[in-house]
C-alpha cells in the first residue's frame, strides 16, 4: 500500500488550489463579520462559467476571467443584502446556494457539456526529474503555483497592511472601526467581493483545472468543506494553506485507492472526505475563537 | 403637529399600498431572473409557464401525479419548519428524507407477510425513526460538542447519499431488480389511496398526511408548552435559558421531530410514488422543501401549502422537459430568486414607507436630512 503515497501527495498538490483558493478568500471574508454561505454556489458559478468562457473563446485564461466575474457578481448580491439591507446573512447564503446550484445545472444542460481547453502543466526543465520531490513540487500547472503565491499574498494583507488591520477589527468590533471615521460597510463589502472573486477562481479550478468540462454539482460540498478549512485553520492564511492540503489529501488518498481497490469500497471512499470532515469538526480546540461578530450586521447610518 | 398627523396617517390605510407596492417591486425582482434565463436560452417564458400550469393541472391523471410527486415534498417541507423556528439551521432535510426512504424500505422488504393493519404503521415508525435519528445526530454535536449544525447536518447529507448507494447495490440489491435498487415492495406494503375508484382514488394518504402533519405542527408550535419554549429558543436563547427552558432538550428534540417528519417524506416516496429505494431517491426534494420552508417564513400551513405548490411546478417543468427541452432545475432557480426576493420585500417596504412620509410631510426633518447625510 505505501506504494502509492508519492502518487497521492502529487495529486494532493496539483489538486489543492480549490479548496486553498476558496478558504482563503471566505477567511478574509469571516475576518470582517460577514459569513458566505453561498460559497458552494459561487464555486458552482465560477466552474460553469469558467468552462463556458474557455468553451467559447477557446482560451483558459478568458474562462478564468469569467469565472471571476461570475463568483462576483454573486457576492455581489450577497454583499447588497447582507450588508447594505442587512438581512440575514445565512439565509441569504442559502439562497445563492440554491441560485447557483440552479442556474448552473439549467445552463449546463442548455449548453450541454463539451472538452475545453484546460490548464497545461508546467515544463520546468531539469527540475522536475529531481529523484521524489521532482515530480511532486514541479510538475503541474500554473495554478497550483499562483494558489501557494496566494497564501503568502494573503498573508501579508492579513498581518502586515493597513486594511488587513481594520478588517479583522471590523469583525471584532465595527463601532470601534466607525469610532475612526472608517465605514465599515465599505471594508465588508471589500472583504465579501474578495471571497466572491477567490471562490469563483477556485471553481474555476475544478472545471479547467483537472478535467477541462462541467458536470452538475461538481463541487459536491467542497464549498461548505472550505467553510470546515476555514475555522480548523482558525482565520489564519497559512494555517487554512495546512487544512486545505489535508483534506485534499484525503480526497487524493480516497481516488487513489479507488483506482485500485474492489468496486464495492467506491462508496466508503467516495463517502471518506465527508466523515473526516465531519470528524475534524468535533476534536474540541482551545483558542478557536471566531471573529466577535461574525454573522452580525451592523447598522451604521440609523438612529 | 404636522409630523404628528403624518405619523397618525402611517396607520392608516395608505402603508397598506405601500405594502403591496413594495411587493409588487419584490415580485418583478424574481420574475426578471427566471424570465431573463428562459429568454436568453431561447425559450418563450409565457409559452414555458403555461405548459408548466397545464402539464401540473391539465387532467385528472396530471393532478393526480403533481399529488404523488407533492406530497414527500410537502412533508419535508413541514419537517423543515420545526427547527428553524428553533434557530437551528437544520440544512440535513435531504440525508433525513434519505435515511427515512431506507428505514421504509428496510420494514417493507423484511416484513412482508405481516397483515397490512401492522405492516403499514411498521414502516411509518422504522421510516420516523431513521430520519429522527439522522437528525439527532446534528442536534447532539451542536449541543454537546458546538459544532456549527449547518455544516454537519450538510455533511451528513452526503454520508446519507453515499450509505444508500451502498446498499442498492450490495446488501439491499433486489433479486428481480434491473438497475441498482431494492425489489419493488409487495402491493401491501404501498400507501393506499382514498378509494380504488373514482374521482379520489387519485388523492393516496400521503398527500392526505401531508397536511395532518402541517396542522399538528402549527398546534404544537403555536398552541403547546414545548411549542413556545421552541419558539422561545429561536428568538432569544439566554433568555430562554434565564426563563428555565432547556435549551439542549429543546434543540434535540426538534431536530429529532424534523429529522422524523422528513423521514415520513422518505417513506412517501419508497411506499408511495416509486416502491422501491435506490440512491436519488431523494432528488432535489430537501433543497425544495428548505426553500419553501423559508420562502413561507417557517409558518408551517403556508408552508405546506407553498409546497404544494412547488411540486405541482416540477411535475409540470418535468413534462415540459420531455416536450420542449427545458430543463426542469428551473423551478430550483425560480426558488432561489424567490426567496431573495423575500429577503429584500422588506427592505424595499423600508424605503418606501420613508420615502411616502417625506413626500406626504413635504419636507425634510432636520432628523432625517441628518440621517440621510451620514
Amino acid at each position: 500500500m505505501l506504494w502509492i503515497i508519492p502518487a497521492v501527495l502529487n495529486s494532493t498538490v496539483g489538486l489543492c488550489f480549490t479548496l486553498l483558493a476558496a478558504s482563503l478568500g471566505e477567511a478574509i471574508s469571516e475576518k470582517s463579520g460577514v459569513y458566505n454561505l453561498g460559497l458552494e454556489g459561487y464555486m458552482l458559478f465560477g466552474a460553469f462559467f469558467g468552462y463556458y468562457g474557455s468553451l467559447i473563446s477557446g482560451n483558459v485564461w478568458v474562462g478564468v476571467l469569467f469565472a471571476m466575474m461570475a463568483g462576483l457578481l454573486l457576492s455581489l448580491i450577497h454583499a447588497f443584502i447582507s450588508i447594505t439591507l442587512n438581512m440575514n446573512q445565512i439565509i441569504s447564503g442559502l439562497a445563492l446556494w440554491f441560485l447557483g446550484m440552479g442556474v448552473t445545472s439549467y445552463l449546463s444542460r442548455i449548453v450541454g457539456t463539451a472538452s475545453v481547453d484546460s490548464f497545461a502543466k508546467l515544463d520546468l526543465g531539469p527540475l522536475s526529474d529531481i529523484p521524489l520531490f521532482g515530480e511532486m513540487l514541479f510538475h503541474h500547472n500554473i495554478m497550483v503555483y499562483i494558489g501557494f503565491a496566494l497564501v503568502a499574498v494573503f498573508s501579508l494583507l492579513d498581518r502586515k497592511t493597513p486594511y488587513g488591520l481594520i478588517n479583522r477589527a471590523t469583525g471584532d468590533n465595527p463601532l470601534a472601526v466607525n469610532m475612526v471615521g472608517i465605514g465599515v460597510k465599505r471594508i465588508r463589502y471589500i472583504s465579501v467581493l474578495i471571497c466572491g472573486v477567490m471562490s469563483g477562481l477556485a471553481g474555476s479550478y475544478l472545471s479547467l483545472g483537472i478535467l477541462g468540462s462541467f458536470s452538475e454539482n461538481m463541487t459536491a460540498g467542497k464549498g461548505f468543506i472550505a467553510l470546515c478549512v476555514v475555522i480548523l485553520g482558525k482565520w489564519d492564511p497559512k494555517k487554512v494553506m495546512l487544512g486545505a492540503l489535508l483534506f485534499t489529501m484525503c480526497d487524493a488518498a480516497q481516488m487513489r485507492i479507488q483506482a485500485t481497490g474492489a468496486a464495492s469500497l467506491y462508496p466508503f471512499l467516495i463517502m471518506s472526505p465527508y466523515v473526516i470532515t465531519l470528524l475534524v469538526m468535533l476534536i474540541p480546540t482551545r483558542k478557536n475563537a471566531p471573529p466577535l461578530t461574525l454573522g452580525l450586521s451592523y447598522r451604521e447610518d440609523e438612529d | 403637529m404636522k409630523r404628528l398627523r403624518i405619523r397618525a396617517e402611517k396607520f392608516s390605510g395608505t402603508m397598506l399600498s405601500v405594502k403591496v407596492l413594495s411587493w409588487l417591486a419584490a415580485l418583478i425582482v424574481i420574475v426578471l431572473l427566471p424570465g431573463i434565463l428562459l429568454a436568453v436560452s431561447g425559450f418563450e417564458p409565457f409559452a414555458v409557464i403555461y405548459n408548466i400550469v397545464s402539464n401540473a393541472l391539465g387532467s385528472a391523471s396530471a393532478i393526480a401525479s403533481s399529488l404523488r410527486k407533492s406530497a414527500p415534498i410537502v412533508i419535508a417541507a413541514v419537517g423543515a419548519t420545526v427547527a428553524f423556528r428553533c434557530g437551528v439551521w437544520n440544512i440535513g432535510i435531504q440525508g433525513q428524507i434519505i435515511m427515512g426512504a431506507l428505514g421504509a424500505s428496510i420494514a417493507g422488504l423484511y416484513l412482508d407477510g405481516l397483515p397490512r393493519i401492522l405492516l403499514l404503521p411498521a414502516i411509518f415508525v422504522m421510516a420516523a425513526l431513521f430520519g429522527g435519528f439522522w437528525g439527532v445526530i446534528g442536534g447532539y454535536l451542536r449541543q454537546k460538542l458546538h459544532v456549527s449544525e449547518l455544516i454537519c447536518t450538510l455533511l451528513l447529507n452526503y454520508i446519507a447519499e453515499y450509505i444508500v448507494y451502498y446498499l442498492v447495490r450490495y446488501p439491499l440489491r433486489g433479486a428481480n431488480a434491473f438497475g441498482p435498487t431494492t425489489d419493488t415492495l409487495s402491493a401491501a406494503a404501498r400507501l393506499p389511496s382514498l378509494a380504488s375508484g373514482g374521482i379520489w382514488s387519485i388523492v393516496r394518504v400521503d398527500i392526505i398526511l401531508a397536511f395532518v402533519l402541517a396542522a399538528l405542527i402549527w398546534y404544537l408550535i403555536e398552541a403547546t408548552v414545548l411549542g413556545y419554549q421552541v419558539r422561545a429558543v429561536g428568538v432569544n436563547p439566554p433568555a430562554a435559558q434565564l426563563g428555565g427552558v432547556r435549551i439542549n432538550r429543546a434543540v434535540i428534540l426538534v431536530m429529532f421531530i424534523g429529522g422524523a417528519i422528513a423521514g415520513l417524506g422518505g417513506m412517501s416516496e419508497v411506499a408511495g410514488a416509486q416502491g422501491y429505494l435506490s440512491e436519488s431517491v431523494a432528488d432535489n426534494y430537501g433543497f425544495y422543501a428548505i426553500a419553501a420552508a423559508l420562502i413561507a417564513r417557517n409558518k408551517p400551513i403556508p408552508t405546506s401549502v407553498l409546497a404544494l405548490i412547488v411540486g405541482c411546478f416540477l411535475t409540470g417543468a418535468m413534462g415540459i422537459q420531455a416536450t420542449m427541452g427545458v430543463p426542469s432545475v428551473l423551478v430550483m432557480v425560480i426558488l432561489a430568486t424567490f426567496l431573495l426576493g423575500i429577503l429584500v420585500q422588506p427592505a424595499i417596504e423600508k424605503a418606501m414607507r420613508k420615502a411616502f412620509i417625506r413626500q406626504a410631510a413635504g419636507q425634510k426633518h432636520p432628523a432625517e436630512e441628518k440621517g440621510e447625510a451620514a
